[in-house]
């Protein structure tokens, strides 16, 4: 943000500064291509383009207020509900959602959302399922049992919960909050999962236990993390798009494999700003 | 053996006798009240008393066509409130924002309806329904009244739970591509439900003790209703003409009023107890 103390050397981004166009032959998933955000007539970020890559771990970083997460509210369409005005496109599976054509329902199944707050509906955990399967088509009461269980068990809840599943949900702990978030979306099937500082409100426990759920979830599915946990992004990125907060709204500085942005990035932003602000 | 200043002790023993007398106050005028009107009005209550047809303008016999118009009033009074006043309530707090201008004008309007006097809401009910629409006297035209009477209220205690609600869940269920519908009847009413009890209960209690308004529109006709067409006394509209017009009907005037107070807190209680039978369903 403005009040942020920026090394006055590395203020100055060249205007015509372009990310390095991507030349990684991997398959992507969700193409984000000149996308402007407005919000109450406030630029946020402006003409980003970014590919999120299929069946990887793909992690945002950036400091505060420079639009990461309202990135990713643009991608699930949640960006309608706060007087946002969305530019440019966003391709998933040959389809530009940002149109008013777009299913949204659809759109949500296929790309699953995590808050940096774990939200479960104060019910049972079993209504926390059978809610968004009932709406996505899953009305048999045996088939809504099965699919909550794959995924109670797919990010290790089942034991802990197999017994208490007609009680509130959000009487668990935080970290079990969380997980059985992450299970309520993967029991939709999505094809992408986005997380939004999954871990900052879990102890490093809990986090330990959702990183190793994030890193094995990435055969199944392609993930867009944003995080402010560098170290969190260096253990678990393949992908790693650095945001920062220049003239007066956000911009993409940089976007290369994991590695390469924490070893030898290009942009002396990104060089700073990973070896954590120190100059 | 205190080494604290004592003007400090004082003060928060005044402060802390203060609201404990308040409190008694409180009490102890409720009881007294519930007392007068239990010695007063028990000797004339018998089993007779509620299905019997009142005798001699009501100082004998019993009750019961007062309790069926009561009933019957205030079902309909509820059955037509609660749907419009849970769908104004959803509008304006899930479609509209709080500082937009046509949902702070429909809010002040209601404001200033629920502080109409209830003798000018009898004056509107009784020109509108029983004239202009041709109701006549009517347990409908009183019904409606009293609909217009307790929309306000229901409808900003339903607004004002629903607000209540974090942001959060709605984010939450949208992300889960929950669709609006969804939304509103599965995840935030049942969770705004303990505030939209309490808005039913208060609305329950304002009805049944309405007098002014049903004089106007319902009329005070004693005889039993065949239909919601008919005239008909509420059970309040009895208390007063009892105790206002007809001499020595006092103890007949008593009575009913503690059936009157005993009926509410029983609706209460059930009320109560319905709403919790819904949470738990709508939870589980």
């Amino acid at each position: 943000m403005n009040g942020l103390s920026i090394p006055t050397h590395l203020k100055a981004v060249p205007d015509n500064y372009q990310p390095a166009p991507s030349t990684h032959q991997l398959p992507t998933y969700i193409n984000i291509e000149k996308l402007t955000l407005n919000i109450n007539k406030q630029t946020i970020f402006n003409s980003l383009t970014l590919p999120i890559y299929e069946n990887r771990i793909n992690t945002l970083i950036g400091p505060s207020g420079c639009g990461k997460s309202s990135l990713l509210n643009c991608i699930t369409r949640l960006s309608d509900y706060n007087n946002s005005v969305v530019n440019g496109q966003i391709i998933i599976d040959q389809h530009d959602l940002i149109n008013n054509k777009t299913d949204l329902i659809a759109l949500r199944k296929k790309v699953g959302m995590i808050f940096q707050k774990p939200v479960p509906f104060p019910m049972s955990i079993r209504k926390n399922f059978a809610l968004p399967l009932k709406e996505h088509g899953v009305n048999h009461r045996d088939d809504i049992e099965m699919k909550m269980e794959n995924a109670l068990r797919a990010v290790g809840l089942w034991k802990e919960v197999s017994n208490r599943i007609d009680s509130r949900a959000d009487k668990l702990s935080g970290g079990q909050q969380q997980r059985l978030c992450i299970a309520r979306v993967l029991a939709l099937e999505p094809k992408a999962i986005l997380m939004d500082e999954p871990c900052s409100s879990l102890d490093p426990i809990a986090t330990a236990i959702i990183e190793e759920l994030i890193l094995n979830l990435k055969e199944k599915y392609t993930l867009f993390l944003v995080t402010h946990n560098l170290a969190q992004a260096k253990r678990i990125a393949d992908f790693v798009a650095f945001m920062w907060y220049h003239e007066g709204h956000g911009r993409l500085i940089e976007h290369n494999h994991a590695n390469v942005i924490f070893e030898s990035p290009s942009n002396p932003i990104t060089a700073a700003y990973v070896r954590g602000l120190t100059e | 053996m205190n080494s604290l200043p004592n003007k400090h002790n004082l003060a928060d023993t005044l402060l802390k006798f203060a609201s404990w007398a308040s409190g008694l106050f409180i009490v102890l005028f409720f009881g007294y009240l519930l007392f007068d009107i239990t010695t007063n009005g028990i000797s004339r209550i018998q089993f007779s008393f509620f299905y019997d047809t009142p005798v001699n303008a009501g100082r004998q016999g019993g009750i019961a066509p007062m309790l069926i118009s009561t009933f019957i009033i205030l079902g309909l009074c509820l059955a037509i409130a609660l749907p419009i006043g849970l769908a104004s309530a959803i509008y304006l707090a899930e479609y509209t924002s709080e500082n937009q201008g046509f949902s702070r004008f429909v809010r002040r309007s209601l404001n200033i309806i629920a502080g109409v006097p209830s003798i000018v809401m009898g004056l509107f009910g009784y020109a509108f329904f029983v004239i202009a629409l041709q109701l006549g006297f009517s347990l409908l035209s009183g019904a409606l009244t009293l609909a217009c009477m307790v929309l306000p209220l229901l409808i900003r205690s339903i607004e004002d739970s629903l607000r209540a609600i974090p942001q959060s869940y709605r984010l939450n269920a949208h992300a889960l591509g929950l669709s609006q519908w969804r939304i509103i009847f599965q995840v935030l009413l049942p969770i705004a439900s303990s505030g939209i009890l309490l808005a039913v209960i208060l609305s329950i209690g304002r009805a049944m003790a309405e007098t002014a308004a049903l004089l106007y529109t319902s009329g005070y006709v004693m005889r039993t209703p065949d239909s919601v067409m008919d005239s008909g006394r509420s059970l309040s509209v009895h208390i007063f003409d009892l105790s206002m017009n007809v001499p020595g009907g006092e103890q007949s005037a008593y009575a009913s009023a503690l059936t009157l107070i005993v009926l509410l807190l029983v609706i209460n209680t059930l009320t109560a107890f319905i709403s919790r039978f819904i949470k738990t369903r709508s939870i589980k």
